[in-house]
C-alpha cells in the first residue's frame, strides 16, 4: 500500500535545514569569538604568572606595584628590560657594561599588587554601602509599600536607572564626591561651595568634596550598583509565594518577625546572587573610578603614608581596570605586552571567579530552599 | 478492515526511555467516521495515548514507544519512511485549552494552508469560509475576520481551533478535553459541532464527562492505569459494561 | 492565668504599647519599618539628586556659551571662523587631490620613483664605510693609477652595497614608499651604477638623481599643471584668514579676560563688605583688587572691528578667485590621463567635494555679506551652537567650540555598527538554543552566551587595540577582499573595530533577553501549529517569532542602550578624532576615526575645575546620554511589562 505519509523532499525541506545551519552559525558565531578572546588572553597572559626557574611563580607580578620599565642595550646589542628598581641595582652591579637606548616606559614593570588591593578596598566598601542601602530599601519596597501609584514610579525609575550609562554616573560622583562632598578641616579650601564653622570647635564643615579619592569612587560605584542591586533584591523577594506571608500573619506574627522568619530565608539566594553580581559588574567598571579614584602617578600601597583612617579613605587609589586602561596606551610595544596580557589575565581571571561563584551559590541554595 | 481507520497493537508507551510504561499494550482498532471517545480517570494514559496518534510525542526528548504500532490507513506511523510532520497533516489536533495563534481570525484558519505553500487568495478566502461554517463560526465572526482571534470568547476561540483544523481537511480529528475549559453553554455548541462533523471526519475524543462522551460517541474505550480495560459501542459501556472496573467508574464509584 | 484573663475581656487584641516619643509609637516593628524606610527614602533621594544634579550643572551652560559666543562675534572671530570653514574644505579636497596625484606618479614611474631611495641607500652605506676609501680616491693624481683606483673603488661599492640583502633594502625602501612590492633588477643596476659616480665625483650626487622628482612632475603634464593651479588656488583666502584671525583673537583675549577680571572684582568686593570689620583681611583683599583692576584694558569695540569689516569687504573675491582657479585646476584634470583605478576613483570624489566646496563658499559669502559684529546672540542661538555644531574644539587658545554633533553622530555610528552586526548574531543565537538545540546543548551554550557578559569593557578594549585592530587591518590589506567597500582601512582605530567589539558586548544582552521573550511565549502555540503539520522552522518564523515580537524589540533596544553608553571601548579603539564622519563615501566612513559622548567626558575631565564653561559642556553631553538611556529604557519597560500583564 501507497505510504500516504510519506517525507516529502523539496525546497521547503532544504530551506528548515539551511536556516537551522543559519542559526547555529551563528550561536556558535559568538562562542568562538569568546573562545577566541579568552585563549588569546590566556594564552600570553598566564606565562606572566609564571617563571622559568625556582620558585616557578612570579613573585615580583604578585607582591610589587607598577614601576616605570626601562629598557636598555648593552654595547654588546643585548636586550634588557626591567623594572626600574631593578636597573639602578643591576647599573651599580654591571659597571662594565655600557647602555645605549635607554628609554622608560610608565607602569609596565613591577607588578600589579597595588592595583589589586585598590581594586578590592574599592569594591569592599562600595559593596558594604550598597548592600546596606540597597537590601533593605528593597525590602521596604517589597515588604512594607502598597502598590500604589507612586510606588510603582519609584520602581520603574529605578529599573531605568539601572540601565543609565556608568560614564554618567561618573560624571555625578565628580561632581558631587570629589567636588562637593563635604569634609570637617582647618582650613576650608578656596573651591568650596560652602562652608561654616563646625559646632564651636576650630573646624569647619566645608562643602569642598573628597577630592580623586578611595570614598569618592566606592561612594560613586555604590550609587551606581545601587539601582541593579535594589531591583535584584525586590525581585527574589517578591519571588517569595505570597502563602508563606500569610501563613505566618495567620499565626499571629508580627510584620518583622514574618520578613525575618518566612521571607527573608527564602530570598537570601537571590539576594547573595544579586550581590555577587554587583560585585562583578563594580570590579570591572572602569569609567567612574577613572574620573573619581584612581591618579596614574599613584604608586605607594594604601596603608603607606596614611595617618588615620579619614586620610586612609581620602587617599587616591591604584585600580587594576585603571591599570589596565593605562598600559592601553603603548599597543605596539613588546616590552609591555608581558604586563598588559599578565594584567588582563589576572583580572579577567578575579571577575570571572566571582561570577562563575555566583552561579555555584545560586544553584546550591536553590537546591536547598526549594518550594 | 477497510473501515478501521486507525489499528493500535499492543502499543507501549514510556516518558523516561523506557524506564516506566505510561501505556501498557494497549490494542484497539478506531472505525472511519465515528466518534471514538477515550474515557478514564485522569492519569490513566488516554490523553498521551492521544498524542500518540500524531506523534506530538516526538517534542519530548525522552519519550519513546516501547512496542507495538500503531497504524493509521494502513500504515505504520512509526516507520523510518515516515514523516511526522506530513503525517500531523492529517491527523489534526484540537487541543484542552483553546490555542488561537495571536492572529487574525482569518490568519488563524489559513494558517495550516499557508505553510503548506498555498498563497492563492481566491483558494484561501474559500477555505477559510468554509470552515468557518463548518464549524458553525461564520455567522459570528464574518464581519471581523481580520480582527484578533484572541478577542473571541472561550467557546468561540475553541471553535476557531477547531475551524483551523478543518481548514486542511484531516482524515482524523483528535480532541483532547476540548470543553474542560468552557463553559457549559460554550460546551453545547462544540458538542454540537462534533456531532455534525462525524458526517465527514473521524473523531477521537478524550474526555473527563461521562455525559459527553455518551452524547456524543459512537464508541467508547475505557482506560485505566494505561491500560485499556473496556472498548466497545457507547450503549453496550453505559448500559451494560461487562467489566466491574468500567461500571464502577461510570457509576461514579471512583475516579 | 493571665492570659485566660485576657481572653475572657478581649483585651488580648489589643495593640501592645511600645514607648513614646514626640507623638510617635516607637515599638520594635515600628522600628524596624523606619529604618527601612528611612534607607528607601536615601536611596530614591540620592538617585533622585542624581537627575537634579545633573541638569544644575548642565544647565549652566547654555548661557554661559551664549557669552561666549557673543563675545566671538564682537571681537570678530565668527567672521575668522565663517573663512576658515571654507580653507578646511579646501584642505580636505585638497588632500584627497594630491593622494590621487602621488599614486599616479608611483603607478608611471614606480622604478624612477624606487631608484632615488634605493640609491640613496646606497649612498649611506658608501658615506659609512668606504670614506677612506673614497677619499684616498679623491687625494690621487696620477691617471693611470687613478683609473685602476677606480676600477677597485667600484668593485669596492659594489661588494659592500650587495652585502645588503633584497629584503632589507625592501623593508627600507617600503618605510619610504609603502606600496612598493619589488625592486627590479633594471632599477637595481642603475642605482647602483649612480652610486658609483658619486663615489667617484667626491660625493656629489648625480645630476640625474637630482633631476628625477622634477622630470616625474614634468612628465605628469596635465595632472601636474592642474596641481600647481590648486596648490595656489587658496594662497590669498589664507593670507586674509590669517590677518583677520590674528585681529581677532587678540581682541577676543581681551574681552574675555575683561570677563573675568571684572568677575574676580565683583566677588572680592562683595568679600571686603563682608570683612569690612576686619581691617587686616580688608587690607589684604584691597591690594588684590589693586593687583586685578591694571589688567582691565579699555577697548572700543566699534574702533576694533573696522579693520575686520576691512577684510571681509576682501573675502568675496578671494573666494571666488579660489574656486574659479580650482575650478581651472579640476577641469584641466578631467583632460589628464589617469590610468589607475584608484586615483579615478580618488578624483570622482574630488569632483564631488569640490562641488561641496562651491555650497560651502557660497554659503560663507552670505553669512559673511550680512554678518554683524552688533547682533545680539540669543539663548536659542546657544543651544542651536551645541545641539547642531559641527565642531568639538577645545583646549586650544583660541574660543572653544562645544558642538555635539560630531560626538553625537560618531556614537550613533558605532551604536548602528554594532547593531547590525550583534542584532542578527544574537536573534539568531537565541532562535537557535531556545528552538532548535537539544537540551544538553542548550545547557551548555545559553550560560557561555551569558558569560561574555563578565567580560570587563576595558579589558575587550585592550584586547581590540592589541589583537583585533591589527586583525581588521591586516585583513582590509588582503588583496583579494580589496572588493569590500572601504577596504583598505583609513584608521588603524575606527569605527568598524568599535562596532565589532561593541557587538560582542551587546550579543549577550540581546540574546538573554530576545531568549527570554522567545521562551515566554506560550507552548501551546507551537503545539497548535506542529499539530497543524508546519514544520519547525515555519511554528518558529511563523508563530514564535511574531508571538515575541514585543519582547525581542525591547532585547535590541536594550542592547542599543547599552551599546551607546559604554565608554571605555569607545574611549580605547575609536580613535577619538571629533569630527563628524563624512557618510557621502559610503561604507568607506566605517574607516574613519571618530569621537563619541562617552568618550568625550572620560578624556576631557581631567584638570577641569568644577564651574568652567567646559565642565558645564560635560555634563550637558552627560545630560543627553543620560536621557537617552532613560527614554530608551523607559520604553523599554512599558514594552516588557505590557507584554507580561
Amino acid at each position: 500500500m501507497d505510504n500516504p505519509f510519506q517525507k516529502q523532499l523539496g525546497w521547503k525541506q532544504k530551506k528548515e535545514s539551511i536556516y537551522l545551519w543559519v542559526f547555529r552559525l551563528c550561536t556558535y558565531t559568538i562562542i568562538a569569538a569568546a573562545l577566541f578572546i579568552f585563549s588569546d588572553i590566556f594564552i600570553k597572559g598566564v606565562p606572566t604568572f609564571f617563571k622559568s626557574e625556582a620558585p616557578y611563580v612570579n613573585t615580583e607580578f604578585f607582591t610589587e606595584s607598577p614601576q616605570i620599565l626601562s629598557v636598555w642595550h648593552d654595547q654588546n646589542g643585548q636586550e634588557y628590560s626591567m623594572s626600574q628598581k631593578n636597573y639602578e641595582q643591576w647599573v651599580v652591579a654591571h659597571p662594565e657594561k655600557e647602555i645605549v637606548d635607554l628609554h622608560n616606559l610608565t607602569a609596565s614593570g613591577g607588578g600589579i599588587l597595588g592595583p589589586l588591593v585598590g581594586t578590592a578596598l574599592l569594591v569592599f566598601i562600595c559593596m558594604v554601602i550598597a548592600l546596606f542601602i540597597g537590601v533593605s530599601a528593597a525590602i521596604y519596597l517589597s515588604e512594607y509599600c502598597g502598590k500604589g501609584k507612586l510606588m510603582s514610579t519609584i520602581r520603574l525609575s529605578i529599573l531605568n536607572l539601572a540601565g543609565v550609562p556608568s560614564i554618567v554616573f561618573a560624571l555625578f560622583g565628580l561632581g558631587v564626591f570629589c567636588w562637593l562632598a563635604p569634609v570637617i578641616t582647618d582650613v576650608p579650601k578656596d573651591s568650596a561651595a560652602f562652608f561654616c564653622r563646625w559646632f564651636w570647635t576650630n573646624s569647619y564643615l566645608s562643602f569642598q568634596g573628597w577630592g580623586t579619592s578611595l570614598l569618592a569612587g566606592s561612594c560613586t560605584l555604590a550609587i551606581m550598583v545601587l539601582p541593579v542591586i535594589i531591583t535584584a533584591c525586590e525581585e527574589s523577594l517578591r519571588a517569595v509565594p505570597k502563602g508563606f506571608r500569610e501563613a505566618s500573619f495567620a499565626l499571629g506574627a508580627t510584620q518583622w518577625q514574618t520578613i525575618r522568619k518566612s521571607v527573608l530565608p527564602f530570598a537570601v539566594p537571590g539576594i547573595l546572587t544579586a550581590s555577587v553580581l554587583g560585585i562583578t559588574r563594580v570590579a570591572g567598571e572602569t569609567a567612574p573610578i577613572m574620573l573619581t579614584a584612581t591618579m596614574t602617578e599613584k604608586s605607594n600601597l594604601p596603608w603607606e603614608q596614611v595617618e588615620g583612617p579619614w586620610s586612609f579613605l581620602t587617599q587616591s587609589v591604584q585600580a587594576l581596570p585603571f591599570h589596565i586602561y593605562t598600559l592601553a596606551k603603548f599597543p605596539e610595544s613588546e616590552h609591555v605586552k608581558p604586563m598588559q596580557y599578565g594584567s588582563i589575565a589576572a583580572f579577567l581571571i578575579l571577575v570571572m571567579s566571582f561570577a562563575l561563584l555566583s552561579v555555584i551559590l545560586r544553584n546550591r541554595l536553590r537546591n536547598k530552599l526549594k518550594w | 478492515m477497510n473501515s478501521q481507520l486507525i489499528q493500535l497493537n499492543d502499543l507501549g508507551f514510556s516518558y523516561d526511555q523506557g524506564k516506566t510504561e505510561t501505556i501498557k499494550g494497549v490494542s484497539l482498532d478506531i472505525p472511519e467516521k465515528q466518534v471514538t471517545a477515550f474515557i478514564g480517570p485522569s492519569g490513566c494514559g488516554k490523553s498521551t495515548l492521544l498524542r500518540c496518534l500524531n506523534r506530538m510525542n516526538d517534542l519530548i526528548d525522552t519519550a519513546k514507544i516501547t512496542r507495538g504500532s500503531i497504524k493509521i490507513l494502513g500504515q505504520d506511523i512509526h516507520a523510518s519512511d515516515v514523516d511526522a510532520i506530513e503525517l500531523r497533516k492529517h491527523v489534526g489536533m484540537v487541543f484542552q485549552k483553546y490555542n488561537p495563534f495571536p492572529k487574525s481570525i482569518y490568519e488563524n484558519v489559513a494558517y495550516g494552508l499557508r505553510i503548506q505553500g498555498i498563497k492563492n487568495k481566491d483558494v484561501l478566502d474559500e477555505a477559510v469560509e468554509r470552515s468557518l461554517k463548518g464549524s458553525a463560526l461564520w455567522d459570528e465572526v464574518k464581519d471581523r475576520l481580520k480582527t484578533s482571534a484572541l478577542g473571541l470568547s472561550g467557546g468561540q476561540q475553541q471553535r476557531l481551533c477547531i475551524a483551523r483544523t478543518i481548514a486542511v481537511q484531516p482524515k482524523v480529528i483528535l480532541m483532547d478535553e476540548p470543553c474542560s475549559a468552557l463553559d457549559p453553554i460554550a460546551t453545547a455548541k462544540v458538542e454540537e459541532l462534533i456531532t455534525e462533523l462525524r458526517e465527514q471526519y473521524t473523531i477521537v475524543i478524550v474526555t473527563h464527562s461521562m455525559q459527553q462522551a455518551s452524547r456524543v460517541s459512537d464508541r467508547t474505550a475505557f482506560f485505566y492505569l494505561g491500560e485499556l480495560i473496556e472498548y466497545d459501542k457507547t450503549n453496550t459501556i453505559f448500559q451494560n459494561p461487562s467489566q466491574k472496573h468500567t461500571e464502577d467508574y461510570i457509576s461514579g464509584r471512583f475516579g | 492565668m493571665n492570659r485566660k484573663s485576657d481572653l475572657a475581656d478581649g483585651a488580648c487584641f489589643k495593640r501592645k504599647r511600645g514607648f513614646r516619643l514626640m507623638g510617635l509609637n516607637f515599638n520594635a516593628d515600628g522600628i524596624v519599618r523606619g529604618f527601612f524606610g528611612g534607607n528607601a527614602y536615601l536611596a530614591i533621594l540620592f538617585l533622585l539628586f542624581i537627575c537634579i544634579f545633573l541638569f544644575k550643572s548642565a544647565i549652566g551652560f547654555i548661557p554661559g556659551f551664549r557669552t561666549e559666543l557673543s563675545e566671538a562675534r564682537i571681537s570678530g572671530i565668527e567672521a575668522a571662523n565663517h573663512m576658515n570653514y571654507q580653507l578646511v574644505g579646501y584642505d580636505a579636497l585638497y588632500t584627497k587631490v594630491n593622494q590621487a596625484f602621488i599614486n599616479e606618479k608611483r603607478a608611471k614611474f614606480g622604478n624612477l620613483a624606487t631608484l632615488v631611495p634605493i640609491y640613496e641607500e646606497f649612498e649611506s652605506i658608501i658615506d659609512d664605510e668606504l670614506e677612506d676609501k673614497v677619499d684616498e680616491y679623491t687625494e690621487m693624481d696620477d691617471s693611470e693609477e687613478k683609473q685602476a683606483a677606480a676600477i677597485k673603488l667600484t668593485t669596492l661599492v659594489t661588494k659592500a652595497c650587495g652585502e645588503v640583502s633584497t629584503e632589507e633594502l625592501l623593508k627600507t625602501i617600503q618605510s619610504r614608499l609603502p606600496q612598493t612590492t619589488e625592486i627590479s633588477d633594471n632599477t637595481y643596476q642603475k642605482a647602483l651604477q649612480y652610486a658609483h659616480k658619486y663615489a667617484l665625483n667626491d660625493y656629489e650626487t648625480p645630476d640625474e638623481i637630482n633631476e628625477i622628482p622634477a622630470l616625474i612632475n614634468d612628465q605628469m603634464g596635465a595632472f601636474n599643471k592642474a596641481m600647481d593651479l590648486i596648490k595656489t588656488s587658496d594662497d590669498e583666502l589664507r593670507e586674509i584668514y590669517q590677518e583677520i584671525e590674528k585681529i581677532a583673537t587678540k581682541t577676543n583675549i581681551t574681552i574675555s579676560d575683561n570677563r573675568k577680571n571684572l568677575a574676580s572684582i565683583t566677588s572680592l568686593k562683595d568679600e571686603l563688605k563682608d570683612n569690612a570689620n576686619d581691617s587686616q583681611v580688608a587690607q589684604a583683599i584691597q591690594t588684590r583688587i589693586k593687583e586685578l583692576e591694571p589688567n582691565i584694558i579699555e577697548i572700543d569695540p566699534a574702533k576694533n572691528i573696522l579693520p575686520i569689516y576691512e577684510i571681509i569687504a576682501k573675502h568675496d573675491p578671494a573666494a571666488d578667485n579660489m574656486v574659479n582657479q580650482f575650478q581651472k585646476g579640476i577641469n584641466l584634470l578631467e583632460t589628464a590621463e589617469i590610468t589607475t583605478e584608484k586615483s579615478t576613483i580618488l578624483i570622482h570624489e574630488s569632483s564631488r567635494l569640490f562641488q561641496e566646496l562651491k555650497e560651502i563658499v557660497t554659503e560663507r559669502k552670505s553669512l559673511l555679506a550680512e554678518w554683524k559684529h552688533d547682533k545680539p546672540v540669543t539663548m536659542w542661538n546657544s543651544i542651536t551652537a551645541f545641539f547642531f555644531g559641527s565642531d568639538w574644539k577645545t583646549g586650544s587658545d583660541r574660543q572653544s567650540l562645544y558642538g555635539l554633533m560630531p560626538l553625537f553622530s560618531g556614537s550613533l555610528l558605532i551604536s548602528l555598527v554594532a547593531m547590525a552586526i550583534a542584532v542578527p548574531l544574537a536573534i539568531g543565537a537565541a532562535i537557535y538554543v531556545n528552538q532548535f538545540a537539544n537540551k544538553r546543548e542548550s545547557r551548555i551554550l545559553k550560560p557561555s552566551i551569558e558569560f561574555i557578559q563578565t567580560i570587563p569593557s576595558v579589558v575587550l578594549g585592550l584586547f581590540g587595540v592589541l589583537v583585533v585592530a591589527g586583525l581588521l587591518q591586516g585583513m582590509s590589506e588582503v588583496s583579494w577582499l580589496s572588493w569590500i567597500p572601504g577596504f583598505p582601512i583609513q584608521d588603524r582605530l575606527n569605527v568598524l573595530l568599535a562596532g565589532i567589539l561593541l557587538a560582542f558586548m551587546a550579543c549577550p544582552t540581546i540574546f538573554t533577553l530576545a531568549e527570554d521573550a522567545l521562551n515566554n511565549v506560550p507552548k501551546a502555540y507551537s503545539e497548535a501549529s506542529l499539530a497543524m503539520g508546519a514544520n519547525k522552522l515555519q511554528t518558529v518564523l511563523k508563530i514564535i517569532v511574531p508571538a515575541s515580537l514585543s519582547g525581542i524589540i525591547a532585547a535590541v533596544m536594550l542592547g542599543f542602550g547599552r551599546v551607546i553608553g559604554e565608554t571605555m571601548v569607545v574611549l580605547l579603539v575609536a580613535g577619538n578624532k571629533a569630527r563628524i564622519p563624512d557618510l557621502s563615501q559610503g561604507v568607506g566612513a566605517l574607516g574613519e576615526s571618530v569621537h563619541t559622548m562617552t568618550g568625550i567626558i572620560a578624556q576631557e575631565y581631567g584638570e577641569l575645575e568644577p564651574g568652567v564653561l567646559h565642565w558645564k559642556a560635560l555634563f550637558m553631553v552627560g545630560l543627553v546620554l543620560f536621557l537617552i538611556s532613560l527614554s530608551i529604557n523607559s520604553i523599554c519597560q512599558r514594552v516588557i511589562s505590557r507584554k507580561t500583564s
